[in-house]
């Protein structure tokens, strides 16, 4: 076989990617506009999308990868019809192009879309949007206001929730309409008809709808509804639509509800999670005065145990014990001296008794006896020697006695006052003399002078032996 | 704070003030007599609020144009939005 031109041999890869970069060189493919209707939509755990556009006639391959469509203002479903905007590229693998979606907006409400999303971010550059603007919903509300419709499911599933979890509260409905022409004006009118007068008469407000396109969420997308919730004199919660059906309402609101059901239960606690803290806050009550008593106790404990140290009883019974040892002292520092000395006392006596003295004293006596006849000997003895003697002299003397003498004759003469006169010169006449004899004394008196010897001596009397 | 339990009080009103109570308690620096009085008043709100959330039963009305509130029938499941 022979080839008309010998052209090159491409691998798949390589042809693919010749096709690839064809296709991705092409101005008006790179950036396409596309209308379809969705189908086989599969939105993967990964966060892309992946579905097929299809009109009546063609189906075109589509991926909108999790970083484009995470600001989806509504869910793609099948068989919604959409405008895609992106590029066509080609997925080598498969050998497939398709269109790599940068946004999706549904079909028919381009201009809406075009609206709301202006509105959007002219309102979040005001910064109503702000999450320093988000009020903090009351824990308690006594009264919560509706804006809604007054038939339909949003204002039942309300006050079904409310009656089961918070019946204590009381909700006033403001009727409003929720769609078409007029709705947004009823919506302002019922916000403010809840709040204004001196006093709100509501604590929060819940602005409700139930899902719809986005025709029919359009009154809640309204600039005159945003300010109206900007400016509400109580938080609002806004819960218009489905999960992922948002509105400018939606943006402004204090908080979003995903649900009615879910508004209702974020304005108001369970009364069931009340009854448990009511019965918390009275455990904490009891135990906190428990724990007072109880530290009150411990102080009474403390103060009476220190009282009953500083009791008087107990200062006098202080002073009792130190008087008792001093007695104590006392008594040992007088007893024991008398005890000593009694003790020695005993000895003593002991003493004594060992050494007898009668026994003694007989023996001393008879001691003084020998020596008393002992010395009654020496001194007779030595007294018979003197009386001998004195016999001898006696005689001796007898022999010298002067009145012997008379005896032979002689004489004493003496003068009336016994003196003896040895001198004629002692006496003169007339003086009275005695002259003593041997057996008396003569009385005489001298008659003449005296005479003297041839000397002038007074004639003495010589004995001439 | 009050020191006597007031019947006119609302649930919230009554709840705050037994949060008060609690918190005065559990900081113990309340003297005794005065902590057994808050004691008891706590005791007497929380029965003041049990039996406002027994008998609780959720009233809903509804703003007429006037202004003014007059009683509301909540629809029943068939009710159409």
């Amino acid at each position: 076989m022979i080839s008309p031109s010998p052209s090159t041999v491409f691998t798949v890869t390589q042809l693919t990617g010749l096709i690839r970069r064809r296709l991705e060189a092409d101005p008006q493919l790179s950036r396409c506009q596309v209308t379809g209707e969705l189908s086989n939509f599969k939105h993967h755990s990964s966060g892309h999308m992946y579905f097929t556009l299809k009109d009546d006639t063609a189906r075109l391959r589509s991926i909108m990868f999790s970083s484009k469509n995470k600001n989806l203002t509504f869910s793609p479903k099948d068989g919604m019809r959409v405008v895609c905007s992106g590029s066509i590229g080609v997925f080598d693998r498969d050998g497939q192009y398709q269109l790599y979606v940068e946004d999706m907006q549904p079909d028919g409400v381009g201009a809406l879309y075009a609206a709301f999303v202006e509105l959007r971010d002219r309102l979040d550059k005001e910064g109503l949007f702000a999450s320093d603007k988000k009020r903090v919903l009351p824990r308690f509300p006594k009264t919560i206001g509706v804006v809604t419709s007054p038939t339909g499911a949003v204002i039942r599933d309300i006050c079904s929730t409310l009656a089961r979890r918070y019946p204590l509260a009381k909700v006033i409905l403001a009727p409003a309409l929720v769609q078409g022409p007029g709705a947004a004006k009823t919506i302002v009118d019922g916000i403010s008809r809840l709040t204004t007068g001196t006093q709100p008469k509501v604590d929060v407000i819940i602005v409700g709808r139930g899902g719809g396109s986005l025709e029919e969420l359009w009154p809640f997308n309204e600039e005159l509804v945003a300010r109206a919730v900007a400016s509400c004199a109580v938080p609002v919660i806004s819960a218009v639509g489905h999960d992922t059906d948002f509105t400018i309402c939606d943006f402004v609101a204090d908080v979003r509800a995903a649900t009615p059901t879910a508004a209702a239960e974020l304005a108001a606690p369970n009364v069931e999670d009340l009854a448990v803290q009511l019965n918390g806050l009275l455990g904490r009550a009891t135990s906190a005065v428990q724990s007072r008593i109880v530290h009150f106790r411990h102080r009474m404990d403390m103060a009476n145990s220190s009282m009953a140290r500083a009791h008087p009883i107990v200062g006098i019974d202080r002073l009792r014990e130190r008087l008792d040892y001093h007695e104590g002292q006392l008594r040992e520092r007088v007893q024991q001296p008398l005890r000593k000395a009694n003790r020695r006392l005993d000895d003593a006596r002991l003493a004594l008794l060992r050494i007898r003295p009668h026994e003694q004293l007989m023996r001393q006596l008879a001691v003084v006896e020998s020596r008393s006849n002992r010395l009654r000997e020496i001194a007779s003895a030595l007294l018979a020697v003197r009386r001998t003697r004195l016999s001898e002299l006696a005689a001796t003397l007898e022999a010298l006695n002067p009145m012997a003498v008379l005896g032979r004759g002689y004489s004493i003469v003496t003068k009336r006052d016994g003196t003896v006169v040895t001198s004629v010169s002692h006496v003169q006449r007339g003086d009275v003399i005695g002259i003593q004899l041997q057996d008396g004394t003569i009385p005489a008196k001298v008659s003449g002078e005296k005479q003297e010897d041839d000397y002038g001596r007074p004639i003495q009397s010589k004995l001439d032996i | 704070m009050e020191d006597r339990f007031s019947p006119n009080l609302t649930f919230e009103e009554a709840l705050k003030q037994l949060e008060d109570i609690v918190r005065k308690l559990e900081a113990g620096d309340l003297p005794l007599s005065e902590s057994i009085v808050q004691y008891k008043l706590s005791m007497q709100l929380v029965q003041f609020c049990r039996r406002a959330l027994d008998k609780a039963e959720l009233e809903v009305r509804e703003l007429t144009d006037g202004g003014s509130e007059q009683e509301f029938r909540v629809p029943r499941n068939e009710g159409v939005e």
